[in-house]
């Protein structure tokens, strides 16, 4: 089976690495937002690529 | 009353307007999800929000108020002028942004247009960058807060319901709240929009002498300051309710409590710490996060990206005429 990501994990990863980005130019009482946003985009997209797969494993024993 | 005094209230009087205008302009974000699902008509909807916001006061502190009169700007530049070129600015931009039916950030407007008429009166310098630096970064962070807090309580939500199985049970409770979720939100929003008023007015205060640097907020600016958003809300625009609540994404009385619960939970967040954010950001970034629950088709990424567009102009948009209205104020004065 082929698997790619789809693009919901894609914008989510995108989130994860502006988030990441941004920590160091974040005032120091603020850059656990930046790394517990980063973490957070990074589980919702795996979260998202495992849904995805699961979706078009259904579509296909249907098939 | 010498001219000095009368400029003075004046600029207080139209801070005062700038917080109606924030309240007008922003009162779809504390109504469109409650209006969409059809839990409220307008009318009890705009009522609700604004008795909320005027509540407000009493439940969060000034920190925002601290950081918009001492910590964006250095407070020894801050004149009448400025805060009176300031806000042209920031009224310039959000009448604009309300007339196209873009749901930008009145806040955003307001330290942009603080940040073009210094920079005009003296220079670079007079930037606080750690209080640019908070702000700025919580442009993006605020929206993505709400996005993600808004899909994981969507997720929670769904996982309850898919347990309880019974749909027309479980969507009358949403239903009900929904009206806990307005308030939260209205609170927010009450809290963290009309703080950036009484910053304003409490900045011209200690520039004009009547207040010590230390100063907190006086209890008439912080009431006022209440009031005028609460009215603004009272006389809300309806043009932005439609580009919330049914051109993002269609809501349910469940996505809007998770929508709603995902932007108050952040707003108390910032406004405690005393950061200014956007409530539109944060409540267009908890709808989108509930919209991706469904399907990532179900968000309407082209309003979405217009909404992107309308955050990333908005301070340099209003500093640039706030920056000509300062040139403008200094050439009749």
């Amino acid at each position: 089976m082929k698997v790619s990501l789809d693009r919901r994990a894609i914008i989510f990863v995108v989130f994860a690495i502006v988030t990441f980005l941004l920590i160091p130019i974040s005032p120091t009482d603020f850059q656990w937002v930046g790394e517990l946003l980063s973490v957070t985009y990074l589980v919702l997209a795996l979260l998202s690529f495992l849904d995805n797969v699961s979706q078009r494993t259904k579509r296909k024993v249907k098939k | 009353m010498n001219t000095a005094e009368l400029a003075l209230y004046f600029v207080i009087g139209l801070a005062l307007i700038f917080d109606f205008v924030n309240g007008f302009h922003d009162a779809a974000n504390s109504i469109a999800t409650v209006v969409a699902t059809r839990v409220l008509t307008p009318i009890q909807a705009v009522a609700w929000a604004a008795f909320w916001n005027f509540i407000a006061f009493a439940v969060l502190g000034t920190e925002v108020a601290k950081t918009i009169a001492k910590g964006v700007v250095n407070p020894d530049v801050i004149s009448i002028g400025v805060i009176f070129a300031g806000l042209i600015g920031a009224i310039f931009w959000n009448v604009l942004t309300a007339y196209l039916g873009l749901p930008s950030s009145s806040s955003h407007a307001l330290v942009g247009g603080m940040i073009g008429a210094a920079m005009m009166k003296a220079g670079g310098h007079v930037v606080l960058l750690e209080g640019l630096k908070k702000t700025g970064v919580f442009i993006v962070y605020s929206p993505l807060v709400g996005l993600a807090l808004g899909m994981i309580l969507m997720l929670i939500l769904m996982w309850i319901v898919f347990r309880i199985k019974n749909v027309k049970a479980t969507n009358k409770v949403f239903r009900k709240l929904q009206l806990v979720s307005a308030a939260a939100f209205s609170l927010g929003h009450g809290a963290n929009d009309a703080q950036k008023t009484m910053g304003l007015i409490l900045a011209l205060l200690i520039g004009a002498g009547k207040v010590g640097k230390d100063s907190d907020v006086p209890l008439w600016v912080v009431l006022s300051a209440h009031t005028a958003i609460g009215l603004g809300t009272m006389f809300g625009g309806w043009k932005i309710v439609k580009t919330m609540g049914n051109k993002l994404t269609r809501l349910q009385p469940m996505g809007g409590v998770a929508a709603e619960t995902a932007a108050a939970i952040t707003l108390f967040f910032t406004s405690w710490k005393g950061i200014p954010v956007s409530t539109t950001h944060t409540i267009t970034g908890a709808i989108v996060g509930v919209g991706t629950t469904r399907r990532l088709s179900a968000v309407r990424w082209g309003v979405a990206r217009r909404v992107v567009w309308a955050w990333v102009l908005t301070i340099p948009g209003s500093a640039a005429v706030s920056a000509l209205a300062f040139l403008v104020v200094k050439a009749l004065s």
